[in-house]
């Protein structure tokens, strides 16, 4: 008793010490630890702190868990109950020795997969704070973390934002965990890197980098890294803040990084050597380094045949050209080259607007606005609601401003066209893009007509030339040229003829096998 | 260095700035109020001068559902007088709104006395000035007044339109084809003659009817073709489509041309200048008003041809008279192709080619050719 009285002072002092001298770490003290705790996280009203005795080593202990985030089942059966029953033969066998107390509890006593032990009190808060459950024993300078997370998760849907008619029914969903293995499950192959990185400041997220061991340029993952590791923020509430802290210009209307909730998006794209970010909280992967044709492209195009997802892209292209342009060049024929058009077309845009108060572009801008009012209002309303909506603001605003005179009805056909050609880009960013794009065209082609059209082209051009994602030009193949590429930029080769990986990704192993 | 950037930056930005702001829609003319010139037509008026009508297009919405009828009036002509084109144009701006656009102009009607009087490239000199009207604008000559030819009862019609469209057309051998402001400037430049689409007016209405011709010396109109003449013309330059021979003989068998392939092969021997002329037309039996006739017998059908040969010749042979002898003029293109096989022999004569063309022999080859004559070879009485 005496030996062990003096022992116990000692360790006061020694743990005295320690406070003093490390105040980060446990002292082994079970009520001094649990005041510390207390004062960290204790106040609030979701943390639960269990204080009791574990039956065979007859030491005081507390778990802490957070009420939802732990999954108070196996809290419960697996751990409680198996630490306060009592064994009096185990109970003599280890009583004094710290560091069998903590074999003990791990290999006798803790019957859940996962267990950490840390001794920095800091850590010890968050893992609690992340759903895990902390358990502290008397005597015992240690915190264990069990993890008891409850999965706060939903089932995996096809994706909203990129539906196809042809493909795996498969999204990414918030969970971290459930987006790396439904990458795992794609490609059971071991050169499938998954790093995970900790980022953020005061909300530390989870961020993992995808990539193929043995396809990826090491200077491109060194590039992520390096970028990625910059990232100075609070927090990271989704992936678009990634986004658009790493990317290369953040003053250019265009996407650097390509967003997707597909999985089979991401692992194609790695399979060609570029590299897929996931963040924690979030169904948008990120994928880098990212061309401007990839923005125009689908999964389908390859899915089909190459005839069909060659034409199809090619349809995109043109979409996308109307979308860009369909108004301003309107405006640009119409109040400047009327020699342009056809003689008849003339006569009867001519006719359609007679009457109309405004000018070309007044009236283009009356409709583009609205359209783009109508479609944010659309996006916003529930999807019953949403859609009469469309038909409310479509057809009958749009009639009615017809008949009232407003616009002339070409400027409706014209308006419609360019909204339907901006729904077929397969991205919504790319979607964005352009939607704010055809204003500034509009704008350009008021002023000059087509040659305003011709200059703005030759400023996008040299925005575009100029443009690097990651250190790939955004327009290549196209600029610069790289003839092998091109089987994959306006037209998609046979499968057969595309062997070898985009040179400009300067992947380590260039064939397919 | 990054002061100076941002200088540079800002520079860029309000350099950018003056170039549209300074300019504010420069240029900018809206679709609805420019005035479409569909045609013109020029006439002489008293004392020398000239007038000048503008055809302009009235933009109507077109009812919805009707077949596209609106009922109106689709065109509006203002004519004035001045003694040259320029000024007339201005003055058209005083009675009608809007500016004169000229880019889908598709006409120009010369009157016959105006085209007998006036050197014709100084006439239509404004026209190859002004940048809006195009190159591909057809000329034609009328017969008598040419606003006459501008006018139509009709609804829903611009009659400029239409007599272009009838142009381009072309369908029979009976009709010219047409001449635009650009191949007319060539052959003027080249000092060829050259003939043009006639028009007349009957009761109210435009309608093609023959040729005019336009001697390349002096550009003025010295005459006119007949359909028949032009029939000849086109075998001879074998510009036609379609059209129909009438085989030589009491009771007729029409011949429909389904292709003509025409060369002519100029000789040069010393100072003798002498033309061939090969036609060969693929055709078929279009209507056969002769009762015995059993067209599965190849002999028959040698007949035929031959007679249908005859009357092609006749044609060519006549066009080729009232050219000679008549007109004194190479209209068929026979010095071009002297030109283009023999430009040493060319050079000599180009001077006075008209003159010289007088003179020249032209001998002619005509192959007519039957493909086809239908589901009936024999008819029974």
């Amino acid at each position: 008793m005496k030996r062990r009285k003096s022992k116990t002072e000692d360790q006061q002092q020694a743990i005295e010490k320690e406070v003093q001298s490390n105040p980060l770490n446990f002292t082994g003290n079970l009520s001094i630890d649990l005041d510390r705790i207390r004062s960290e996280i204790g106040q609030n009203g979701d943390v639960h702190i269990r204080e009791f005795k574990i039956g065979s080593l007859n030491a005081r202990a507390a778990l802490i868990f957070i009420d939802g985030l732990a999954d108070t089942e196996i809290i419960n059966n697996n751990i409680l109950r198996s630490l306060m029953s009592v064994d009096d033969q185990d109970c003599e066998k280890n009583r004094n020795i710290e560091t069998s107390t903590r074999e003990r509890l791990s290999t006798h006593m803790l019957l859940i997969g996962k267990v950490n032990e840390t001794s920095n009190i800091q850590s010890f808060d968050t893992a609690i704070l992340a759903g895990s459950a902390g358990l502290l024993v008397e005597g015992t300078a240690i915190g264990f973390v069990l993890d008891v997370a409850k999965a706060k998760t939903r089932n995996i849907e096809e994706p909203l934002s990129e539906s196809l008619v042809r493909g795996p029914r498969v999204g990414f969903v918030e969970q971290l965990s459930d987006n790396t293995a439904l990458l795992r499950n794609l490609s059971k192959t071991q050169d499938l890197a998954i790093n995970t990185f900790k980022v953020g400041t005061k909300i530390k997220k989870d961020l993992a980098i995808v990539y193929m061991r043995d396809i990826v340029d090491p200077q491109l993952l060194e590039e992520v890294i390096q970028r990625i590791q910059t990232i100075n923020i609070d927090n990271l509430p989704e992936s678009g803040y990634v986004e658009q802290l790493i990317e290369d210009n953040q003053f250019s209307p265009f996407p650097q990084i390509q967003n997707t909730e597909r999985p089979d998006r991401v692992m194609g794209a790695i399979l060609e050597g570029r590299v897929g970010i996931l963040l924690d909280g979030t169904p948008f992967a990120l994928i880098l380094p990212v061309t401007f044709n990839m923005l125009l492209q689908s999964p389908e195009d390859y899915y089909e045949r190459w005839i069909s997802g060659t034409l199809i892209r090619m349809l995109r292209y043109l979409a996308a050209f109307i979308a860009l342009f369909g108004p301003s060049l309107y405006i640009a024929f119409s109040s400047f080259h009327q020699g342009l058009i056809p003689t008849k077309l003339a006569i009867s845009i001519a006719a359609s607007r007679e009457g109309v108060p405004f000018p070309p572009l007044i009236e283009a801008l009356i409709m583009e606005i609205s359209i783009e009012i109508l479609r944010e209002a659309g996006l916003r309303l529930p999807k019953p609601v949403g859609q009469s909506l469309g038909i409310v603001g479509g057809l009958i605003v749009g009639e009615a401003a017809v008949q009232a005179g407003i616009v002339s009805p070409i400027m409706v056909i014209v308006v419609a066209v360019t909204a339907i050609s901006s729904f077929t880009l397969p991205h919504y960013s790319i979607g964005i893009t352009i939607r704010f794009l055809r204003f500034v065209v509009m704008l350009f082609s008021a002023v000059y007509g087509l040659y305003g059209v011709v200059l703005f082209v030759l400023l996008l051009c040299t925005h575009l030339v100029k443009l690097k994602s990651f250190n790939v030009p955004y327009l290549s193949p196209a600029v610069p040229y790289q003839l092998s590429d091109l089987k994959d930029f306006l037209i998609r080769a046979p499968l057969s003829m595309m062997k070898r990986r985009p040179k400009l990704m300067h992947t380590q192993e260039s064939k397919r096998k | 260095m990054n002061k100076q950037r941002m200088k540079n930056v800002w520079v860029g930005v309000i350099l950018s700035l003056n170039l549209i702001l300074l300019t504010s829609c420069w240029s900018y003319r809206p679709i609805e109020d420019v005035n479409f010139v569909a045609g013109a037509a020029l006439d002489a008026e008293k004392g020398g001068k000239i007038s000048s009508t503008l055809q302009y297009v009235v933009p109507h919405e077109k009812g919805g559902g009707q077949a596209g009828m609106s009922g109106h009036k689709q065109y509006e002509n203002i004519k004035e007088v001045g003694d040259a084109l320029e000024p007339i144009g201005w003055e058209t701006t005083l009675k009608k709104e809007g500016s004169i656009f000229g880019a889908h102009e598709k006409i120009v009607v010369i009157g016959e006395e105006l085209a007998r009087k006036i050197d014709m490239e100084q006439l239509v000199d404004l026209y190859y000035r002004d940048i809006d009207i195009r190159g591909s604008t057809l000329v034609f000559i009328a017969d008598g007044k040419a606003d006459k030819t501008l006018e139509s009862e009709a609804p829903d019609i611009v009659p400029s339109y239409r007599i272009n469209e009838i142009a381009i057309q072309q369908l029979s051998t009976r009709m010219l084809r047409q001449t635009s402001l650009v191949v007319m400037l060539s052959k003027m430049e080249s000092d060829s003659s050259f003939v043009l689409q006639r028009l007349t007016t009957e009761k109210g209405e435009v309608k093609f009817d023959g040729a005019a011709v336009i001697k390349g010396k002096t550009n003025k109109l010295i005459g006119f073709l007949n359909k028949k003449e032009i029939e000849g013309l086109n075998l001879i330059t074998g510009d036609s489509k379609t059209g129909s021979i009438r085989s030589q003989g009491k009771k007729p068998v029409y011949f429909q041309i389904q292709q003509i392939k025409s060369k002519i092969t100029p000789y040069v021997k010393g100072e003798n200048i002498s033309f061939h002329l090969n036609v060969s037309i693929d055709g078929r039996i279009a209507e056969d008003w002769k009762q015995s006739f059993n067209l599965f017998k190849d002999s028959t059908l040698k007949q035929v041809e031959k007679e249908v040969e005859k009357e092609a010749d006749s044609l060519v042979e006549h066009t080729i008279n009232r050219m000679q002898d008549d007109l004194g003029v190479d209209i068929a293109g026979f010095g071009n192709e002297l030109r283009i096989h023999h430009p040493r022999a060319w050079q000599r004569v180009k001077k006075d080619w008209d003159e010289r063309f007088k003179t020249t022999p032209v001998t002619t080859n005509i192959n007519i050719h039957i493909t086809d004559y239908g589901m009936i070879g024999e008819r029974n009485k």
